[in-house]
């Protein structure tokens, strides 16, 4: 498995968990990874279990991919991403997100958030934590894929971000200007 | 620009406050490269005029804009667009601040 990238990864246990009845999504940091691999670099993979987390299950799953518990994570000596189990119903924010697409690999498919909802949440990273490399990320991830996605698609994507006070008013118009920018090759 | 709000120092750190919301004084220091005390100091200035307050939570004291300000929501405003200036991104470019889960590898 040394050789694997991110998405074959995915893809290998995803399928594994798959046939021992176990749903996975790849969500956060990784999902901007699977979609844009050149612009953020995730170490580790996370998952939502969309069947329910159940870690003995998915412990002893893992285990035939030489995969173990470490703290919070699996990880295994044959690769260096480890895998993180962090939801079961993916949200951003309030906002469940319920669809997904199937990315191809050379290792099989695996399901991963819409390009768009990966935005979505790296802004939601800026909005709330002022988080300015979710925001750059988020960024070169619109440059890096404006061929695949329109600025309505991003926007309505960025709209399931909850907006509770001015400060917050005030980053989203800041993330969206520097969004659209980068999609209307401004940036 | 960079001496708008006293010093050079005070208003970096003005703007620092303004772009990372709630923060501390050695990240205020980190971020920009600066010393510590001369970071303390230009804090303890904003306090004085009223643009910032500070509490200490723990062994950390927490620095944010204060609320009371009259003018607080358009100086966040103003420092948030200072921010994005290529004078300032540069510090906050690439920094993280989003939480990460107890037992997660950095």
């Amino acid at each position: 498995m040394k050789e694997l990238a991110l998405s074959e990864l995915a893809a290998t246990v995803a399928s594994h968990l798959k046939r021992h009845g176990i749903d996975v999504v790849v969500v956060g940091g990784s999902a901007i990874t699977a979609h844009v691999p050149d612009v953020y670099t995730s170490m580790d993979i996370d998952f939502a279990v969309t069947t329910g987390i159940d870690r003995r299950k998915i412990s002893r799953a893992l285990r035939d991919l030489g995969f173990h518990e470490q703290g919070r994570v699996y990880a295994s000596p044959s690769t260096i991403y480890v895998l993180d189990f962090v939801a079961d119903v993916p949200h951003i924010d309030q906002h469940a997100i319920t669809e997904y697409v199937e990315l191809q690999t050379a290792a099989g498919t695996f399901r991963v958030y819409r390009l768009e909802d990966a935005i979505a949440d790296r802004v939601a990273a800026f909005i709330h934590w002022s988080d300015s490399e979710s925001l750059g990320v988020a960024e070169r991830t619109v440059k890096a894929s404006k061929e695949r996605t329109s600025w309505n698609r991003i926007e309505s994507a960025l709209s399931q971000i909850e907006i509770l006070n001015a400060d917050a008013v005030a980053r989203m118009e800041l993330a969206q200007a520097r969004l659209r920018a980068a999609i209307e090759n401004r940036a | 620009m960079e001496a708008l709000f006293g010093s050079g120092l005070r208003t970096e750190a003005l703007v620092a406050i303004g772009r990372l919301s709630r923060t501390y004084p050695s990240e205020i220091a980190r971020v920009l490269g600066r010393r510590l005390n001369e970071v303390q100091r230009a804090v303890a200035s904003l306090e004085r005029a009223g643009a910032v307050v500070s509490k200490r939570v723990g062994g950390t004291r927490i620095v944010e804009l204060n609320p009371r300000f009259r003018a607080r929501d358009e100086l966040y405003k103003l420092l948030l667009r200072m921010s994005e200036s290529p004078a300032y991104e540069k510090y906050w470019a690439k920094l993280r601040r989003r939480p990460r889960g107890i037992g997660k590898p950095l």
